[in-house]
């Protein structure tokens, strides 16, 4: 267990034993990541906030029952990752980036103008275009800086799926990002998954 | 493109190759524009997104955040007003005075029954079991239950353990001997934190160690450290902190010099 994970477990003990402190160091320690990851995965604020909400209302409820075979983070970011799922199911909506103001998609003249949206938008309009399995990964790998272990604990895949989907997911976030024209001949589905 | 392994394409554009490895692969890659392509989107991708800046709450949604899930939890005291992130707004104490704090602690160290704080005797193992101590959690925690709750919500049931009674079982101390250390170690840093003046007071150099743990477990960067020297026969002890005001403790961590193990922690 690393020190951080220790610390982790020693707040984990002080909160089942009733101190409120151990609930704000916990919170403190975790809550801006945790909303972090949900704001990349959402994008909505007002979402991202909800779904933070609920994982770490979710998580001390279940704290008890925490055995530790994983980080406490980890099973933190699991419970995240797995709850705004749930949100983006539950609005049944997706978010797509709207045209720019006052251009018309008939008008051949507003061709120029719809390019440069769609070739430079910004990164979170690029993340939130990704598949959500692509989206997961490379938010906790590449944004947060999870290591390709613990991404695969928290997603429950395998490390091999991890790599492929981080690949994919970057290719298409390049596309997104108009630095990269598609690949022709886009490479097969996933090769370790 | 086909030759080359996507994953290897990955890790290089990460820089999680080995210096060698990664100086060939990429010379093989710029032969191969297909690859050089794919290798120039990986990066930018990656660029792209660890250059983005990590989304924060404001102050007004950390408070509700924390009002929101206390109430949910039926927690019986108020969560404490929450404040921008201290490792974002934490004023920085500076390095000077806290050196010549390391010299003057020493001299008190030796003087006053402070010592008798930092020392747990003449067994040096003693004082390494504490640092092993919450990993007695972990062991308690699946040691103690019986039935698995499978109703666990988000998927995350494969992470949590089969002790439908750990609550319990953690309220009881662990073994006597790692209670009794810890507590021993607890009283030192409460000593400190309840006269801070000893961790701000001037001082003249300030090279603590442990560095990099104490980073790690203050999840800062810039912590203030310094080394309490015992007196002869006792034990030393590295102290990192942080501080929001240059005069009080937030966040402190007492390391063993030696190992970095982690002996004691506040809050």
């Amino acid at each position: 267990m690393t020190p951080s994970g220790e610390v982790d477990t020693a707040l984990i003990e002080r909160y089942l034993r009733g101190d409120v402190g151990a609930f704000n160091d916990l919170m403190r320690a975790h809550e801006d990541r945790v909303f972090a990851i949900c704001l990349r995965m959402l994008r909505d604020r007002e979402a991202a906030l909800d779904a933070t909400q609920e994982t770490f209302i979710t998580v001390f409820r279940k704290v008890d029952r925490f055995a530790g075979h994983s980080a406490f983070s980890t099973w933190l970011y699991r419970v995240a990752v797995n709850t705004c799922y749930d949100q983006a199911r539950r609005s049944g909506r997706r978010q797509v980036e709207p045209l720019p103001e006052g251009v018309d998609p008939a008008d051949e003249s507003a061709a120029v103008a719809l390019e440069s949206v769609e070739l430079r938008p910004d990164l979170e309009a690029a993340l939130a275009a990704l598949p959500s399995e692509f989206r997961s990964a490379v938010v906790l790998c590449d944004a947060e800086g999870l290591s390709l272990q613990t991404v695969s604990e928290i997603l429950g895949v395998p490390v091999g799926t991890v790599k492929s989907r981080i690949f994919r997911g970057r290719r298409l976030l390049a596309e997104a990002l108009g630095n990269l024209r598609p690949p022709s001949d886009h490479q097969s589905d996933e090769q370790h998954g | 493109m086909a030759k080359y392994d996507p994953d290897r394409i990955a890790a290089l554009a990460a820089g999680a190759l080995d210096p060698a490895e990664a100086a060939v692969l990429e010379a093989e890659i710029a032969a191969d524009p297909r690859a050089a392509a794919e290798l120039a989107a990986q990066r930018l991708a990656l660029d792209a997104v660890r250059s983005a800046p990590a989304p924060l709450l404001s102050d007004a949604e950390r408070t509700e955040l924390r009002r929101a899930v206390a109430t949910a939890l039926h927690l019986e005291d108020s969560p404490e007003p929450a404040a921008t992130p201290a490792f974002a707004s934490r004023r920085r104490v500076p390095w000077w005075p806290l050196a010549v704090a390391a010299a003057a602690l020493t001299a008190l160290v030796a003087a006053v029954p402070l010592f008798g704080l930092l020392s747990v005797g003449d067994d040096d193992a003693e004082m390494t079991n504490v640092a092993v101590s919450a990993t007695t959690l972990e062991r308690d925690l699946s040691a103690a239950g019986a039935t698995e709750d499978h109703s666990a919500e988000s998927g995350d049931a494969t992470l949590l353990g089969t002790a439908s009674t750990a609550a319990a079982t953690t309220t009881a101390p662990p073994a006597t001997m790692q209670t009794r250390e810890m507590s021993d170690a607890d009283k030192t840093v409460q000593e400190l934190v309840a006269d801070p003046a000893l961790l701000f007071a001037p001082s003249a150099d300030g090279e603590a160690g442990c560095l990099d743990e104490a980073r790690l477990l203050l999840r800062d960067a810039d912590p203030v450290g310094l080394r309490l020297t015992a007196a002869e026969g006792g034990r030393d002890l590295v102290v990192w902190f942080l501080s929001s005001d240059g005069a009080t403790v937030a966040d402190l961590v007492a390391l063993d010099p030696a190992t970095c193990e982690l002996l004691a922690v506040y809050p």
